[in-house]
């Protein structure tokens, strides 16, 4: 351990304080040319890893079709109470579907229960983090906006069937 | 000149110390004669909310009691939940729970020495922790998917194994923390400034301490060897080698030291845990989560953070909910009673210097 005990009274040197504030200024010159912490947000996108718990979607087949068969396990597993489902039936081969799924991201918390319970894989969490909207109402989202289609969450379902 | 008597406000918007909480001086000149802590600005009702929650819907909740370092908490539930369950957790996954623990530590160390700087008016560190922070929490975001709250000790195990390399961009970041720490010395503890404001001031007095109920880094900056991890090992803390640094004077200057020792243990923690981990299974799967009925029973377990002893007493009545969650917050007793105590005769300026240094965690205290 380098820790060095100072006086308390400073001394000549340091009273007339020019060569310490040129010691402090040396430092900040020096860090100029280190490389940044920082990026330049906007313009520049940060990449989340596949693990990263962004909003969560619902997922679209290539055909077209949602994976969704409304079971509701999702909404009654949710801590925050943030997702309502309503399922309908067609005569098509899978009957079930959500005619309301509804997230309502002023409550969602980002836990990824939802994605833990999912049979279907059809709701996962994905990498989208810009979050922002300008009022409540545009904070509750429905079916369609959530839907998004298989090709764009590839890298998150190949993570979930690793580790889930 | 007779200096009048005032009374004055210290916060409850931040008052230098993370989340919100309230001091109210009464001052005369710039000596403070009396101290009154309030709080209640940011009370939650986590407690109450877990009771109506299953036990698996706690996790989330429980995360956020402590903002800066959330896993102990995660770890508190988690083993209270084995404990009354008796169920087996995999050795890996005991060594990924202490890897991540003293990640949250470091993590945590950083911005106490940026929020202890801060408040000592010495603006450049916290710009340089935070920073050096960053790269902690981008291996959280790359392991737990969460850069803060991470949700990731569940009972039986961890909740994902750790991704391919991971283990190796860890050990890179400890070699480069190890590295910053000699910029950390230059900048902060040999700083003459911070250690003329530092000795001599917040003493707590050695045999007043465990009366009081300090625990943590102020009860060893008063020189009693005191760490949950070393008294009562839990996870496999009593299979690595470590020391509990421990220095006498009480003081702001003693707890900081305290601190920037056990910086460096924790580094060598991790690497240790990294090396012994063993291959195997991560995670031992819990029951259906909808029916899920912990025994009953009532348990009471403890974690070192780095502000003290974190406890947890669970009761559970043997259905699908908890039926009390009473945490027991280091920073409840530090930051409510303790520092009432310890402020009188302080200097005003030293005030948030003094919370600093104690560990003061507003969200901590109230739940």
């Amino acid at each position: 351990m380098a820790i060095i005990k100072r006086n308390k009274d400073l001394n000549f040197r340091e009273k007339i304080y020019i060569p310490e504030i040129l010691k402090g200024l040396m430092i900040t010159l020096k860090n100029m040319f280190k490389p940044r912490y920082t990026m330049q947000y906007p313009e520049e996108k940060f990449t989340p890893p596949p693990s990263y718990r962004g909003r969560p979607v619902l997922v679209k087949e290539k055909s077209g079709k949602g994976r969704c068969v409304a079971c509701g396990l999702c909404s009654r597993v949710c801590p925050a109470l943030a997702i309502e489902v309503r399922a309908a039936e067609t005569d098509m081969e899978k009957e079930r579907y959500p005619e309301k799924f509804e997230i309502n991201m002023l409550r969602c918390i980002f836990c990824g229960f939802c994605e833990e319970v999912c049979p279907e894989e059809a709701i996962i969490m994905s990498t989208d983090y810009e979050l922002a909207f300008a009022n409540r109402d545009a904070g509750i989202v429905g079916n369609d906006p959530l839907t998004l289609p298989l090709a764009s969450l590839e890298e998150r379902l190949e993570f979930l069937r690793k580790f889930k | 000149m007779r200096e009048k008597e005032t009374t004055i406000y210290l916060g409850p918007q931040h008052p230098g110390v993370t989340g919100n909480m309230m001091v109210k001086l009464k001052i005369a000149g710039d000596t403070v004669l009396k101290a009154e802590t309030h709080v209640g600005y940011l009370h939650r009702a986590f407690e109450k909310l877990m009771e109506v929650r299953s036990w698996m819907q706690c996790f989330p909740i429980v995360c956020r009691i402590c903002v800066p370092e959330p896993d102990p908490n995660e770890e508190n539930l988690a083993r209270a939940v084995e404990e009354l369950e008796g169920r087996e957790v995999p050795e890996r996954a005991k060594y990924i729970r202490v890897m991540v623990l003293e990640l949250a530590r470091l993590a945590s160390y950083l911005l106490w020495m940026g929020g202890q700087s801060g408040s000592a008016g010495l603006y450049t560190m916290p710009q340089w922790t935070v920073g050096d922070r960053d790269y902690i929490l981008d291996l959280f975001e790359e392991l737990t998917g969460g850069r803060v709250y991470h949700m990731y000790i569940w009972p039986g195990g961890v909740r994902r194994d750790l991704p391919e390399g991971f283990t190796d961009r860890v050990l890179k970041t400890m070699d480069y923390l190890e590295k910053r720490l000699v910029d950390y010395d230059r900048l902060l503890f040999n700083n003459a400034v911070f250690q003329k404001r530092a000795m001599g001031v917040g003493v707590i007095p050695k045999e007043k301490a465990l009366e009081w109920g300090v625990t943590g880094p102020p009860l060893r900056g008063c020189g009693i060897k005191h760490d949950v991890r070393i008294d009562e090992p839990y996870e496999v803390y009593d299979k690595l080698n470590f020391v509990v640094p421990t220095y006498e004077g009480g003081d702001v200057w003693a707890r900081a030291l305290v601190r920037r020792a056990e910086f460096e243990q924790s580094i060598s923690i991790i690497r240790q845990a990294i090396e012994k981990m063993p291959a195997g299974d991560y995670y031992n799967k819990v029951p259906n989560p909808f029916h899920w009925r912990v025994p009953a029973g009532e348990t009471y377990v403890k974690t070192e953070s780095v502000r003290g002893e974190f406890g947890y007493y669970v009761v559970s009545d043997g259905s699908l909910k908890p039926r009390r969650i009473h945490v027991r917050g280091p920073a409840y007793v530090h930051g409510v009673s303790l520092l009432e105590k310890i402020l009188v005769g302080a200097n005003i300026s030293d005030v948030s210097f003094i919370m600093n240094s104690l560990g003061v965690c507003p969200p901590e205290i109230e739940r």
